[in-house]
């Protein structure tokens, strides 16, 4: 078997910040969820039988996900309410509508029950193998297959978002022409 | 493949990430393409899989990577001597208790934690009318700012990245080259006599925001949270059902607002808007 050895784990730090963030839904709680994974597995020395490192951090992520849940954080939620809302840094390139994707996303992903989520950050996010999501999640490649299909269709669902604004059609017929002394008081 | 037999979910999901076995791929898609409603669903699974491979190149805060390679480090130079290690069977139940996260083991390892990197900072602001007379609040500009909108959008000036329209000097931002929010109308109110007009922009999901800017002196806001970014103090707050998102620009009052559309979108757009 082989060692893990820690300063190789850095790595998958990337990898499994995202794939803690949609499992939490919170940038800032997939971050404590990362941290105590890196935490417990690098308390002692470790061996790997048989799977690769990000396979066995994967597992590790789920085992602290699982167990240390949290009410807050396991609330899943498909928007950002106003207190997990940060501003972007507005010179490091981002646009601004990226980050804002991101957060959908992975809202999303957030809002799946936890058996199609736990399939879907495996796989897509984590880009596990089906065999390898099989083993950390203890199911049949086929179950992980028809779970992966269903948390997919309902990303899909959430993110297509609401029908179109029914004030569409008022602002055709608006056809105001310039100024419109109101009072609101 | 038997015409009768039912193409799966799992052989759905399969062929949509590219899984699939080789010998079974051309006989799926045949049969997909022959159904609109297979079709659909495996259209369904690529829009899904392509959302989540745009968050691949997302990558951890500094500070997230600054103390698990504090970690890594501590506890390389830990390790006892590779051939004594006992292997570690990951267990289900070995975990920390719930709500530890936060009362980490981790001080153990690593030392003080790196400054925080994020540029936000919250504390409780209230801005102040400099006219000190009556008028709208920013309540008010954000009702206006959600209403209907007429005329003709307003065209980008050339090469500026603004829209063509502007008060007292302020511009409207051209967003349509960097996202997908493009200017689709405006409207202009007098508000307890003080001029607000309004652009708002739309994208091809059918949400709106609007964007408006208030004439003369900054409009009174309460309520809502304070964020700061590049030194400009952004007020997020909820007011009947809208997230509104409201700042100053060389002293005027800037509003964006919108049902439905993510705050952080709005702050995002509000202060990239702004750098």
């Amino acid at each position: 078997m082989a060692r893990l050895e820690p300063q190789a784990l850095v790595r998958h730090v990337d990898r499994l910040h995202r794939a803690a963030w949609a499992l939490c839904g919170s940038r800032e709680d997939a971050e404590d969820l990362v941290q105590e994974t890196f935490a417990r597995v690098l308390a002692k020395p470790r061996r790997l039988a048989g799977e690769d490192e990000l396979a066995y951090l994967m597992q590790a992520l789920r085992n602290t996900f699982m167990t240390g849940r949290r009410t807050a954080s396991r609330r899943p939620r498909a928007d950002v309410p106003l207190e997990d809302v940060t501003a972007v840094d507005p010179g490091n390139g981002t646009r601004p509508e990226r980050a804002a994707e991101t957060h959908e996303v992975f809202g999303a992903i957030a809002a799946l029950q936890e058996d199609f989520r736990l399939a879907l950050v495996a796989v897509d996010v984590a880009g596990l193998s089906y065999r390898e999501a099989s083993r950390i999640l203890d199911a049949p490649e086929a179950t992980i297959a028809t779970r992966l299909f269903r948390a997919r269709a309902q990303v899909a669902l959430t993110l297509r978002g609401p029908e179109p604004a029914a004030d569409a059609p008022a602002d055709a017929a608006a056809r105001e022409a310039s100024a419109t002394e109101r009072s609101l008081s | 493949m038997d015409e009768h037999e039912e193409i799966t979910e799992a052989e759905l999901a399969a062929l949509a990430d590219g899984t699939v076995a080789p010998e079974r791929r051309d006989e799926l898609l045949r049969r997909v393409e022959s159904s609109p409603d297979l079709a659909r669903q495996l259209a369904d699974q690529r829009m899904a899989l392509a959302a989540i491979h745009q968050t691949d190149d997302v990558t951890a805060s500094a500070d997230l990577h600054a103390r698990i390679a504090a970690l890594a480090g501590a506890a390389q130079e830990e390790a006892p001597d590779a051939s004594s290690a006992a292997p570690w069977a990951l267990e289900r139940n070995d975990a920390p208790r719930p709500g530890r996260w936060r009362a980490s083991r981790w001080l153990r390892w690593a030392p003080p934690a790196a400054a925080a990197v994020a540029a936000v900072v919250v504390a409780l602001v209230i801005v102040l009318p400099g006219g000190g007379g009556s008028g709208p609040n920013v309540t008010e500009a954000a009702r206006v700012a959600l209403a209907p909108t007429s005329g003709a959008p307003p065209q980008e000036r050339a090469g500026t990245r603004e829209l063509s329209v502007s008060v007292d000097g302020v511009s409207y931002p051209y967003w349509a080259d960097e996202t997908s929010w493009r200017a689709v109308g405006t409207r202009v109110d007098v508000v307890d006599q003080r001029t607000i007009t309004t652009v708002a922009y739309a994208n091809d999901r059918g949400q709106r925001i609007g964007y408006a800017i208030a004439a003369g002196d900054a409009l009174p806001v309460s309520g809502g949270r304070t964020v700061t970014s590049g030194g400009v103090r952004f007020r997020i707050l909820q007011s009947d059902g809208a997230t509104v998102v409201t700042w100053l620009r060389d002293g005027h009052t800037c509003v964006v607002a919108a049902r439905g559309v993510d705050p952080q979108m709005l702050l995002n757009l509000a202060s990239g808007q702004s750098a």
